[in-house]
């Protein structure tokens, strides 16, 4: 047991797995719509980027991390979320190699961006003995959700952002996740996102795979 | 006794590299992976030579294969390619 869930007892962790620079951008406004929904609701939040991987690197494995309590957080120091309670993937190459289910808790909830069957995922995923922890399986396919919903590559190698949190696939993958999980709602959502018909396509086109 | 630069062996302060960096594995950046067409290949060794990882190996026997372990995937030897007979093919097609 980490100082993490010593302390917040109620809080729930969002780990998002992603590449670096091609897929950055999307993972943090992942991880930064889903605390600024909750903060909505009137939950304590904190959202933030990769301190421990190099993130600089294209392709390079990486991960933004949000947090969401009904109680003040007072877990400061900890940089990476150790126990998280949901896990989503924004690249389905990632599944494979790379230890996603480290440390999560039970009833753990993975979101995966793919077009791929979850079922046939599932023999990539690894650490293996904590597959049992993992509740539910969700997949959103946000690569093809159309023209209106594109890869941003703003805030990346230190270039400016001017696209503002939630434009692209990012918007899509966490409205999957709020509806996976149920931690944020639709209408909170689409108030801080600035893609609102992307949360909608994301909210209604996953597909939830119970294990 | 001072040696012509032919005489001197190849990384003659560092010592050439024998194992891989079990420290640093990259094979995990990669989501296509490199597969090659032994029809097609002539092995020119193209490849072998523009990899910027060292990831391609060549042998008489079996001609080109690459090292998994550590290729991220670029995409530089497919480019290279003049026959075309490295394909790049999406990672989870494979189960391993």
């Amino acid at each position: 047991m980490t100082l993490a869930v010593a302390i917040d007892a109620n809080m729930r962790e969002i780990t998002v797995w992603t590449r670096g620079v091609t897929l950055a951008k999307e993972a943090r406004d992942v991880a930064t719509l889903m605390a600024k929904a909750g903060g909505v609701e009137g939950l304590y939040v904190q959202s933030f980027d990769n301190y421990v991987d190099l993130p600089d690197r294209i392709n390079v494995a990486c991960k933004s991390y949000a947090r969401l309590s009904p109680e003040p957080i007072e877990t400061y120091y900890e940089y990476e979320n150790y126990h998280p309670d949901v896990v989503v993937v924004t690249e389905e190459t990632m599944v494979k190699g790379h230890n996603i289910l480290e440390g999560c808790k039970p009833g753990t909830v993975v979101v995966i961006n793919t077009a791929r069957d979850p079922q046939k995922l599932l023999k990539y995923i690894s650490p293996k003995e904590k597959l049992a922890n993992v509740k539910a399986i969700a997949t959103i396919d946000a690569n093809a959700l159309g023209m209106n919903v594109m890869l941003t590559f703003d805030g990346t190698e230190g270039a400016g952002d001017d696209t503002t949190i939630g434009a692209g696939v990012g918007a899509a993958i966490a409205g999957a996740v709020a509806k996976a999980t149920g931690y944020a709602k639709l209408e909170s959502l689409l108030k801080v996102a600035e893609n609102k018909d992307a949360v909608k396509l994301g909210w209604d086109k996953v597909t939830v795979l119970a294990l | 006794m001072p040696k012509a630069y032919k005489q001197v062996p190849f990384a003659a302060i560092v010592k050439s590299p024998t194992v891989n960096n079990q420290g640093m594995v990259t094979g995990n950046w990669r989501y296509l992976r490199p597969v090659v067409d032994k029809g097609l290949c002539t092995e020119c060794k193209m490849c072998w030579i523009s990899c910027p990882d060292a990831t391609v190996n060549y042998s008489k026997d079996d001609g080109i294969s690459f090292n998994l372990e550590f290729c991220k995937g670029c995409g530089v030897c497919s480019n290279v390619c003049p026959v075309g007979a490295i394909n790049r093919v999406p990672e989870l097609d494979f189960e391993d």
